[in-house]
C-alpha cells in the first residue's frame, strides 16, 4: 500500500533494503524527503514529490548554453551548479540560448564535470518540470509520453534534469496535461486519466 | 482570566486556528501561507542554487539565506520597509534553525533562499514564519531530517499558558518563549525568551511549548499530505 | 534549482520572434490587457488595502496613516508616500543583495501619477496648519512578479486608498491606533489617474507585458491619463527610443482605455 510521507518521519525499525532519499539512525529507517512510500517486506524506497535535480552518470538531459568562453561554453543543466563544455568536443559553434541534448558521462558529487553524446536541438519551446516528475512524465516502456505525443502531435525530448524540449501542434494543451502529471502523479493508473484527458480536450 | 479561558475564548493551553495553502506561489520551488489566529504568512523557498557574490560560498554545505520581513501594514503602527535589527536577528536564528533540519550538507557551495513576508501580525510572528518556512522547505522538496515547528510559550496573568496572542503578551508579568523543535526528534532548534522567570517554571514552559510543537507538526504532517491526494479526480 | 534566467532568456527570444509576426505567446493582441482582478479590504490590519492580479503578477498594497509636520512651504497640508517593495518572494531571480533599482524606479512612477492626478487634496489631509498634518502610506508588496509591475501597482495602490477610512485623533492630535472615523479618505472620482504603460520593440508598441516580454523590449514609456488629459509621463526600460508619433499614439490608446480599467478599480464590490 502506497502512501505519503513526510520528512523525518519514521518508517520502520525493521532491517531491510533501502533505495534513495532515506537516511538510517539507529537502525530505523527515516525519510528524508515529503514522497510517495513503496514498503516491501523486504525493501524500502521513496519517490520525492519534489526536489532539485541531482545529477547521475548516464542521465539524458536537455541543456542550454549559458556563457561562452575563449576555449568553450557553461552549460546550464537545471542544476545547482552549470558545467563546462570544451570547444574541441564540439563541431559547430554555438550561440548563448542553444539547446542541446547529452548524456552525463561523469559526476564530482553533485557537479556534473563531463557530457558526451551531444546533440544539437532545433528551435523549440522548453517546459521546466521538477526533475523527481520526469520518470511519470515518461511512464513504464514511454506509455505516458506516447499518449502525450499522441494527442498534442508534439514531437519531444524530455531531460531527466527536468527540462522538456518540444515541438508541439497544440501546446497550451500538452501544457495543461503535463501540469496534470505534476499535480497527480501519487494516483494510481494516472496514464489512462491523463489519456482521457487528453481525448475530450484534443 | 476566569474558569482558565482566555478573552478570546481559548484554554491556557489551546492554539489558535491554523490554516495552510502550499505551493501557492508558482514562480518559487517551495511555497506556504499560513493563517495562524491573525498572523498572516507567506513564505517561500528557492534553490540550492549558485551562490553570489561566490566568497559567500561554503564549500561544505548550502547556505541558508533567511530573510524575515514584516509588511508596513502588517502591525498596528506602520513600520518601515527597510529591515532593521530586530528582523535582521530573527532572520539569523531562524536561518539556524532551518539548517538544523534541512540536510544543506548536500549542497556545497550553494545557497538557498527563504523569504518569509509577515502581512498581518498578532504575537508569535516569528514561530508562525519558521513554521510556514519549514512548510515551504519540504514543499520544494529539499531533503530534511524532520520538519521544524515553532511555537510561543510562556506566562500570563499567573498562569501557564500556550501560544502567547496579544492580550498575553501584554499582561504585567508576561514571559514570553519562542520555541522552535526539531520533529519529530524532539530537539530544540531555536529559544528566545523575554521576561522575568525561577527555572521551575522555565522547565514548565518548556514543557508546555514542545506539546505545543507536537501540536503544531500534526498540523503541519496534515498539509502536506493533503496536498496529494492518492484518490479522487485529477485537480 | 539552478539560475533560471537562461529559461527566460529563451523565452525572450522567442517572445521577440513573434512579435515580429504581430503576435505574443499568449495570443493577445498587441494592445490586449491580461485578465485583471481587484479586490478591496484584504489586510484587517492595513487602514486601507487591496489586492490586484494582472495576469501572473500580483500585488498587495496596504495603506497606512501617520501623523507628521507639514512641509514649511504648504503648512496646511499632508502628504503622500508611495512605495514598491519587490523581494525574493516576487521572482526566484531576487536573492542575497541591495533591493532592486527597478522596484525604487516603479514605486516613484506609481507615485507620480497619483500625486499628480490631483485626486487627492492634501489640505483635507491638515490637521494643525504650520504644526500637524497626515501623512498617508502605500506600500505596495510584489507577491509574483509576471511583468507590468508599475500598471498592477498603480491599480493596488489606487483600489487600496478608495479603501482607507480616517483613523481617531485624541486630543493631543495623535492617531487612536485601531480606531476609525466612519469618514473614508476623500477622493474626488473624476480626478482619478490610470496608469498605462507600454513596451517598444521595434516599430511595434505592446502593452501588459509579461516578464520575458519585458526582456525582449527595447524601451518603456509609462503615462498617467485622466479621462484626456495627460498627468504623468515616463521613459523607462533600456535603450530604445520612441519617436514623437509614438507618443501621440500611446496618448490616444491610453486615453481610450482608460474609462474601462478606471470602472475597475472603483468598482465597490
Amino acid at each position: 500500500m502506497k502512501r505519503i510521507v513526510t520528512p523525518g518521519e519514521l518508517i520502520t525499525d525493521k532491517k531491510k533494503k533501502v533505495g534513495g532519499n532515506v537516511f538510517i539512525k539507529e537502525n530505523c529507517i527515516y525519510s528524508s524527503v515529503l514522497g510517495i512510500l513503496n514498503e516491501s517486506e523486504d525493501y524500502v524506497s521513496i519517490v520525492p514529490l519534489n526536489g532539485p535535480y541531482v545529477p547521475e552518470v548516464n542521465d539524458a538531459i536537455v541543456c542550454i548554453i549559458k556563457n561562452v568562453t575563449n576555449n568553450g561554453y557553461i552549460i546550464d543543466i537545471n542544476a545547482h551548479s552549470g558545467c563546462f563544455l570544451p570547444k574541441s568536443l564540439v563541431t559547430k559553434e554555438l550561440k548563448i540560448g542553444q539547446m542541446l541534448f547529452a548524456r552525463v558521462k561523469d559526476v564530482d558529487g553533485v557537479d556534473v564535470t563531463e557530457l558526451d553524446n551531444l546533440n544539437i536541438l532545433p528551435v523549440g519551446n522548453i517546459l521546466v518540470v521538477p526533475s523527481v516528475k520526469v520518470p511519470r512524465i515518461i511512464g513504464k516502456n514511454d506509455s505516458m509520453l506516447n499518449v502525450l505525443k499522441k494527442y498534442t502531435q508534439s514531437n519531444m525530448l524530455v531531460g531527466r534534469n527536468g527540462w522538456i524540449w518540444c515541438v508541439s501542434k497544440n501546446f497550451s494543451l500538452l501544457e495543461d496535461a503535463i501540469n496534470l502529471i505534476i499535480l497527480n502523479s501519487q494516483k494510481a493508473n494516472l496514464t489512462n486519466t491523463i489519456e482521457e484527458y487528453l481525448k475530450k480536450n484534443s | 482570566m476566569s474558569q482558565n479561558k482566555r478573552p478570546d475564548g481559548r484554554s491556557l493551553n489551546e492554539l489558535r486556528p491554523i490554516t495552510i495553502k502550499l505551493g501557492v506561489n508558482k514562480n518559487a520551488d517551495g511555497s506556504c501561507f499560513l493563517e495562524w489566529g491573525k498572523n498572516t504568512v507567506i513564505a517561500t523557498v528557492n534553490g540550492p542554487k549558485p551562490i553570489f557574490p561566490k566568497h559567500l560560498a561554503n564549500p561544505s554545505k548550502a547556505v541558508i539565506d533567511y530573510k524575515y520581513r514584516m509588511a508596513s501594514f502588517s502591525v498596528t503602527e506602520r513600520k518601515s520597509p527597510v529591515p532593521g535589527k530586530r528582523d535582521k536577528e530573527i532572520s539569523l536564528v531562524s536561518g539556524h534553525a532551518l539548517e538544523s533540519a534541512v540536510m544543506v550538507e548536500q549542497f556545497p557551495n550553494t545557497v538557498i533562499d527563504v523569504n518569509v513576508l509577515i502581512l498581518s501580525a498578532d504575537a508569535g510572528t516569528r514561530v508562525a514564519a519558521l513554521t510556514a518556512a519549514s512548510l515551504a522547505a519540504a514543499d520544494a522538496g529539499l531533503p530534511m531530517r524532520g520538519l521544524i515547528s515553532a511555537v510561543a510559550a510562556g506566562r500570563a496573568d499567573g498562569s501557564l499558558v500556550l501560544d502567547l496572542d496579544k492580550h498575553d503578551e501584554d499582561t504585567e508579568d508576561a514571559v514570553d518563549m519562542a520555541c522552535a523543535f526539531l520533529m519529530p526528534q524532539k530537539e530544540l532548534a531555536l529559544l528566545q525568551m523575554d521576561g522575568f522567570v525561577d527555572k521551575k517554571d522555565c522547565s514548565k514552559i518548556l514543557e508546555t511549548a514542545l506539546k505545543g510543537a507536537e501540536m503544531v507538526y500534526e498540523i503541519q504532517k496534515k498539509a502536506l499530505i493533503e496536498k496529494y491526494p492518492m484518490e479522487g479526480d485529477i485537480q | 534549482m539552478s539560475d533560471t534566467d537562461i529559461i527566460k532568456i529563451i523565452g525572450a527570444e522567442k517572445a521577440k520572434k513573434l512579435l515580429d509576426d504581430s503576435k505574443r505567446a499568449d495570443s493577445r493582441d498587441l494592445l490586449e490587457y491580461r485578465e485583471l482582478e481587484i479586490k478591496r479590504g484584504v489586510m484587517k490590519s492595513a487602514d486601507g488595502s487591496a489586492w490586484v492580479k494582472l495576469g501572473n503578477t500580483e500585488i498587495i498594497a496596504g495603506v497606512k496613516f501617520a501623523v507628521g509636520t507639514p512641509y514649511s512651504d504648504s503648512p496646511d497640508e499632508g502628504s503622500i508616500v508611495i512605495n514598491l517593495e519587490m523581494s525574493g518572494i516576487a521572482s526566484a531571480d531576487i536573492g542575497t543583495g541591495p533591493p532592486s533599482l527597478e522596484a525604487m524606479e516603479y514605486g516613484r512612477v506609481v507615485d507620480r501619477v497619483i500625486r499628480s492626478s490631483e485626486c487627492i487634496d492634501f489640505k483635507d489631509l491638515n490637521i494643525v496648519t504650520g504644526e500637524k498634518s497626515f501623512i498617508i502610506y502605500v506600500d505596495c508588496y510584489t507577491m509574483n512578479a509576471d511583468g507590468n509591475l508599475i500598471d498592477a501597482a498603480q491599480y493596488a495602490a489606487m483600489a487600496a486608498l478608495l479603501d482607507t477610512k480616517i483613523p481617531k485623533l485624541d486630543e493631543n492630535n495623535n492617531i487612536i491606533l485601531k480606531e476609525y472615523t466612519d469618514k473614508k479618505l476623500n477622493i474626488d472620482l473624476n480626478k482619478i489617474a490610470v496608469s498605462f504603460t507600454f513596451g517598444k520593440y521595434k516599430d511595434k508598441l505592446i502593452v501588459d507585458t509579461t516578464e520575458v516580454e519585458d526582456l525582449a523590449t527595447e524601451a518603456r514609456f509609462t503615462l498617467g491619463v485622466c479621462k484626456n488629459d495627460v498627468v504623468a509621463y515616463h521613459k523607462g526600460g533600456g535603450k530604445g527610443t520612441f519617436k514623437i508619433e509614438d507618443i501621440n499614439t500611446i496618448m490616444d490608446i491610453a486615453t481610450s482605455k482608460y474609462l474601462e480599467i478606471k470602472n475597475k478599480i472603483c468598482d465597490e464590490q
